[in-house]
């Protein structure tokens, strides 16, 4: 008879576990009680017995892949028996541990996999603001998209009257009669023509920006971040109860980098450049009527997870309405972030009398090429928009190569 | 519960203390021990690592059976090796883990010196980098292996490393911390105490061995 060898429940908090080596090959004989397998969890290892004699008749799971506590990674069969020859074939949805000897192990199938997936789409993020409608997944069938891409629709805009707010074909033609009668009043439907008074906030904005595009001789320059440490920080901290989004990230990682590389973190200022001592880094939150640039002070001296709540009481502030002019001032820094919006990468207007700001792009698997190997990468690209009159291309650069080394080694961030 | 100190030991001699010891109270009987010594300098990459991390051909280098990647020790380090029966404590090599860190963090603050867990980065952690190492290996659910604090160690050796795996990843000492001399006599005295009073009270003890 087989018996089944199952991922072991080290721990009360362990969903999964690491095979480090097998001690036993297939076909080998194994008595019950020896050792036949190492597997690890968090930094301790523990040395796996066996509990039935017999014959190591498969390894199911290579040296260095992770199982689900529970997960079948081996089985033994029984002597004389012959070995079913060992396939390499995926560890199948764990079974509940059978052996009497084994941890009872609650099985969690597909814990370990699921959060990834979730917590490290861009658009998974707690992000700020976005009241203008978040890239939200409507549901609607191939046939009801396809008519709304002809027509120039938005599906977001349309009310859905299926199940779950499913979009069917009769909710898009409904809307579309609605259009053609000049009734379809959805916020974002395109303005037709008519005037539209500057909001205040409008107006700030404009005059900010085309005094900086006047002023400020722009330059830009890219760079891609391996993102995989920073999603693990992301969903441990998440994990222990300390919510930090990709954002807070950059934003510590910014500050770290401009300590390094204080010219960035600078104005310009006719005949010299004033360098600040503060590091006051402001990030974009986008709003219905515009958007608005809340500013984390004294970054320098800021942990990682008082960065985020500050991050999240100043997004909270500017979405209410309730933030004041203190707290948008004094900005020396400036990230923008459109990765939840899926942006690949783009450049930023800087905000006067900064010298620079960074735009964040989205955090998605990509190709890249590690030794000669296409693999899947978890990246994410930043631009650095920097006023020539106060840095140089290789300043920016150099500012640039310290800000990946540190989010590429977020454990930098924590200490 | 017994303590014993060792002085300076090589590490291969360390580690067949340690496998006699964990021996006898898998067998039920010998009396679970923290053991406290010192190396000469030694890398030695466990089973999370390879030799990739390892940028130093001046210090030889020792592959063992604990969790964790590359780590450094020597002369100065207070190395535990705690012999504990989980078996008994409630099998849960995280909270042993945890048990570790809480430990290391009360000897930190008695020095005055703030330190804290990384979730997900086990080892103990202060604003100036990572101050203690800790990787466990696990027979029949006797613990071997442990911590590494350092104390009043030449830090070099650390730099060229990856420290744990991580390029950059920035190494302190308490005496660096506490900017004073500080004795590895005294850090042994706070670590045992505050080890065998914390052993019974984070990881309880059932009356009989489970399995």
């Amino acid at each position: 008879m087989a018996t089944d060898i199952t991922m072991p429940k080290l721990s009360d908090t362990m969903t999964e576990g690491r095979l480090i080596a097998w001690k036993k090959s297939v076909g080998d004989k194994v008595e019950r009680g020896e050792i036949i397998a190492e597997v690890e969890t968090d930094k301790a290892t523990m040395e796996l017995e066996a509990f039935a004699s017999g014959v190591l008749a498969e390894q199911r799971v290579k040296p260095g892949e992770m199982a689900a506590v529970g997960a079948v990674i081996g089985v033994i069969g029984e002597a004389g028996e012959a070995p079913s020859p060992a396939v390499e074939k995926p560890t199948p949805p764990p079974e509940t541990a059978r052996e009497p000897s084994a941890e009872p192990a609650a099985a969690e199938p597909t814990a370990g996999e699921l959060p990834e997936r979730v917590m490290e789409r861009p658009g998974g993020e707690p992000v700020p603001p976005v009241s203008a409608g978040p890239p939200e997944e409507t549901k609607a069938a191939p046939v009801v998209r396809r008519l709304a891409r002809e027509k120039g629709v938005d599906l977001r805009q349309v009310p859905g009257s299926g199940p779950e707010g499913r979009i069917l074909l009769e909710d898009l033609e409904r809307y579309l009669a609605k259009r053609e009668e000049g009734e379809a009043a959805a916020p974002a439907a395109p303005l037709r023509g008519g005037e539209e008074p500057l909001s205040r906030m409008r107006s700030a904005i404009a005059k900010v920006t085309a005094e900086s595009w006047r002023t400020i001789p722009h330059f830009y320059e890219t760079v891609e971040i391996d993102m995989k440490e920073g999603g693990e920080i992301v969903r441990e901290l998440k994990g222990s109860g300390h919510a930090v989004t990709f954002n807070d990230l950059v934003i510590k990682g910014s500050a770290l980098a401009l300590a390094a590389f204080p010219r960035l973190n600078a104005s310009f200022a006719g005949d010299r450049i004033a360098l600040h001592e503060e590091i006051n880094i402001g990030f974009a939150v986008a709003m219905e009527e515009g958007l608005q640039v809340p500013v984390v002070k004294g970054c320098q001296g800021l942990a990682l997870k008082e960065i985020a709540r500050h991050t999240v009481r100043l997004a909270e502030r500017a979405r209410s309405g309730a933030i004041t002019q203190e707290e948008i001032s004094g900005g020396t820094f400036s990230v923008s972030n459109l990765g939840m919006y899926g942006i690949e990468e783009f450049a930023a207007v800087i905000l006067p009398p900064q010298a620079a700001i960074l735009a964040v792009g989205a955090v998605a698997d990509r190709p890249a090429v590690c030794g000669g190997e296409l693999v899947v990468a978890r990246t994410m690209r930043v631009t650095l928009s920097c006023d020539h009159r106060v840095v140089d291309g290789a300043y920016g650069a150099r500012f640039l190569e310290e800000l990946k080394r540190v989010l590429e080694n977020p454990v930098l961030m924590l200490v | 519960m017994r303590v014993e100190e060792a002085g300076i030991v090589d590490y291969h001699a360390a580690y067949a203390i340690q496998e006699r010891l964990a021996a006898g109270v898998a067998a039920g009987g010998a009396p679970e021990t923290l053991l406290l010594l010192e190396h000469p300098p030694v890398y030695t990459i466990g089973r999370g690592g390879s030799g990739t991390n390892i940028l130093d051909s001046a210090i030889g280098a020792v592959a063992t059976n604990r969790g964790g990647d590359v780590t450094y020790h020597g002369p100065g380090q207070l190395v535990g090796y705690p012999i504990i029966d989980l078996g008994r404590r409630g099998r849960d090599l995280h909270r042993y883990l945890r048990f570790l860190e809480e430990v290391l963090i009360r000897v930190a603050a008695s020095f005055g010196v703030e330190a804290w867990r990384v979730p997900g980065r086990t080892g103990i952690w202060t604003e100036g980098g990572k101050l203690a190492s800790i990787g466990v290996g696990v027979r029949r659910w006797v613990t071997m292996h442990g911590f590494a604090l350092n104390v009043a160690n030449d830090l070099a050796p650390f730099s060229r490393i990856n420290p744990c795996g991580m390029a950059g990843c920035p190494v302190t000492s308490l005496e660096i911390l506490c900017e004073r001399a500080v004795s590895l006599e005294e850090t042994k005295r706070l670590v045992a105490g505050e080890f065998c009073d914390l052993l019974d009270q984070l990881l309880i003890k059932e009356a009989s061995r489970v399995h």
